[in-house]
């Protein structure tokens, strides 16, 4: 669910097709900071979540899968309390 | 003074062999390593046919081998042109063929770039490919002319030179607004007065550490290199991916204990976002400096704020005047965040002119073009005495002197410094970039999809401080998302000037004379970034 959601960000927003989850965004030239920074405000309005600077790192942020796991766990801490 | 850049080089490594002139991750190299590499190198190409005036281009990721190889062309007497190996092929190609180079270096077989250049367009390349890795060349499908083992067995002492200070050093290709990039002639003249210049105003010395940040096809990296060399200090090579995680950009300047760092504003305020400076960071740095676009005054307040120990230097000027022309350190953290930071005072050797449509100085306070002539002023464009010929100007009142219109619009300010205002054509900066929006509908409009499109730019509050908009209207009303035309047009243009906004239309707002109304499309765009939602 998250991960249609990362997904769909990337499509409809940053209107980037990325033909599969653990396509490694970075290491093929799709992500940079312009995009990065984009990426980040739609997380934020979209799931209320803002890395701290020590997430911002490749393993949060190098594919679509990676990057709904960080937002599933950091979902999952909060409603842990 | 140095007559010619690779002198600096060579008068370290005869003075100080063994001092440490170049980190790249565990890569160091003494400036001895640095001048015989070079040296053998040169004898290599030189063997290879290169003559004085021969071009190589330099299709290197940021590395030792790259800069050894801007060494050598030099000492081979030849014109480098560094060329980013992150560029879409099509566009790497007309900067090839436009330069003409006689041989061209790479050293990464698994890049999209030499993969195609090798597969599609052998006709350029064969005969001229000189493969640069340290491993033996692997498979690139056409054989490489010559090779960096080829070069052990040359002498590495120093070659005869019968270059001049006034001969072209290298040739940095920019965004053209009908499409085609204009390869800037730089000569070793141009360089050299503004390293004097600046080394002597931050006071490098041995003992510096410096950042090399930019890109190696971005004239700011000029300076950096030619800079360190000159100082005898060791130059940092900043890796590229790094870029991207702001903890790890500042934790590379803390471990490597910078004492200077040059970059471009967007850089820097891409930090502040993420708040990854502390309060009295960096103890060791001593100057920050920046070029390129406008450093947003709040940005620049939060670094000063945090920095009180370091210098801030604005530079400004184009690649045709070299690195920069003008500079400003600023004395107090600015309280003001309307506040305007001016572009400065002239570098030593050069003059800021600002000047009306009739090309007359303007009365102060009054603006008008910001034009430059002095040590920078440059050769001109590579092969296109047209382009030149309306950039480069006769100076009316110093016969046989040129100077550079740079299509900046600026003023003198009361207390006698210059500040530029923004641009009068459709030329932008974004995040260091000099961009021709011209270039983008150029390359849009080769998309077979496309009927009609529009590029602008919009002003943002956001680090990058403008956003590049893509307006379309498809070709026979055929089903056409904005992904789609964002990757059509990835293939031609680089990253950086990839639109952020698109919008899909049925057919554009026209004005009174029947012309895209382009204030229409911003101001769409501007609601669009303001709507909820959107």
């Amino acid at each position: 669910m998250i991960r249609e959601k990362v997904a769909g960000i990337f499509r409809d927003k940053l209107h980037v097709d990325v033909p599969s989850d653990d396509l490694d965004l970075i290491a093929n030239g799709i992500m940079d900071s312009t995009m990065l920074v984009e990426l980040i405000v739609h997380l934020e309005s979209e799931f209320d979540v803002t890395p701290s600077l020590d997430e911002l790192e490749v393993e949060n942020f190098a594919t679509v899968a990676r990057i709904a796991a960080f937002v599933e766990s950091r979902i999952g801490a909060r409603e842990r309390g | 003074m140095a007559g010619l850049l690779q002198e600096y080089v060579t008068r370290q490594a005869e003075a100080r062999p063994e001092a440490s002139a170049l980190v790249h991750d565990a890569e160091r190299l003494t400036y001895g390593d640095l001048e015989r590499r070079s040296n053998r190198l040169a004898r290599l190409v030189r063997e290879g046919g290169c003559r004085r005036g021969d071009r190589i281009g330099l299709l290197l990721p940021k590395s030792p081998a790259a800069i050894v190889s801007m060494l050598a062309a030099l000492k081979a007497g030849c014109i480098y042109v560094p060329v980013d190996p992150e560029s879409p092929s099509a566009r790497v190609v007309r900067i090839l063929t436009a330069a003409d180079c006689r041989y061209l270096l790479v050293s990464r077989a698994d890049l999209p770039i030499v993969r195609d250049l090798t597969s599609q367009h052998a006709d350029l390349i064969s005969g001229r490919l000189i493969w640069m890795g340290s491993e033996t060349p692997p498979d690139l499908g056409i054989e490489p002319a010559l090779s960096l083992s080829d070069s052990a067995a040359m002498p590495d002492s120093a070659l005869g030179s019968d270059g001049d200070g006034s001969d072209p050093a290298h040739l940095l290709f920019t965004s053209g607004s009908t499409g085609i990039p204009k390869g800037v002639m730089v000569a070793h003249a141009n360089v050299t007065a503004f390293v004097e210049w600046a080394n002597a105003y931050c006071g490098l010395a041995p003992d510096d550490r410096t950042s090399c940040h930019s890109p190696l096809h971005f004239d700011l990296s000029t300076w950096d290199v030619y800079g360190a060399f000159a100082a005898g200090a060791e130059l940092h090579l900043v890796p590229p991916e790094l870029n991207l995680f702001p903890g790890r950009l500042v934790e590379f300047i803390r471990s490597h204990g910078l004492t200077q760092w040059f970059s471009v504003p967007s850089v820097l305020t891409y930090l502040t976002r993420f708040d990854a400076v502390r309060t009295g960071d960096f103890p060791e740095l001593k100057r920050l400096l920046w070029c390129g676009e406008v450093f947003p005054t709040p940005a620049l307040k939060y670094w000063m704020e945090r920095l009180p120990h370091v210098s801030f230097t604005n530079l400004y000027g184009p690649t045709e005047t070299t690195i920069a022309s003008s500079y400003y350190t600023v004395p107090a953290p600015p309280q003001d965040p309307e506040q305007r930071i001016p572009i400065g005072a002239p570098c030593a050797g050069e003059e800021l002119l600002i000047l009306d449509d009739a090309r007359a100085p303007v009365r102060p306070g009054d603006i008008g073009e910001i034009c430059i002539r002095g040590a920078g002023v440059t050769l001109g464009y590579w092969r296109d005495e047209e382009k030149t010929a309306r950039a480069f100007l006769p100076c009316a009142d110093r016969p046989g002197e040129r100077m550079y219109t740079t299509g900046d619009r600026g003023f003198r300010g009361p207390d006698g410094l210059v500040y530029c205002v923004g641009r009068a054509d459709s030329q932008i900066k974004s995040r260091g970039h000099r961009i021709e929006l011209g270039e983008i509908e150029t390359a849009l409009h080769t998309l077979a999809e496309i009927g009609q499109a529009a590029v602008v730019a919009r002003r943002t509050d956001g680090f990058g401080g403008v956003e590049i908009c893509c307006a379309y209207v498809p070709k026979d009303r055929v089903e056409l998302s904005p992904s789609q035309v964002r990757e059509g047009l990835a293939r031609l243009i680089p990253k950086y000037m990839l639109p952020a906004r698109w919008r899909h239309l049925a057919e554009f707002p026209r004005n009174a004379n029947g012309k895209v109304d382009r204030v229409a499309l911003v101001e769409m765009f501007d609601q669009e970034a303001a709507g909820p939602g959107t």
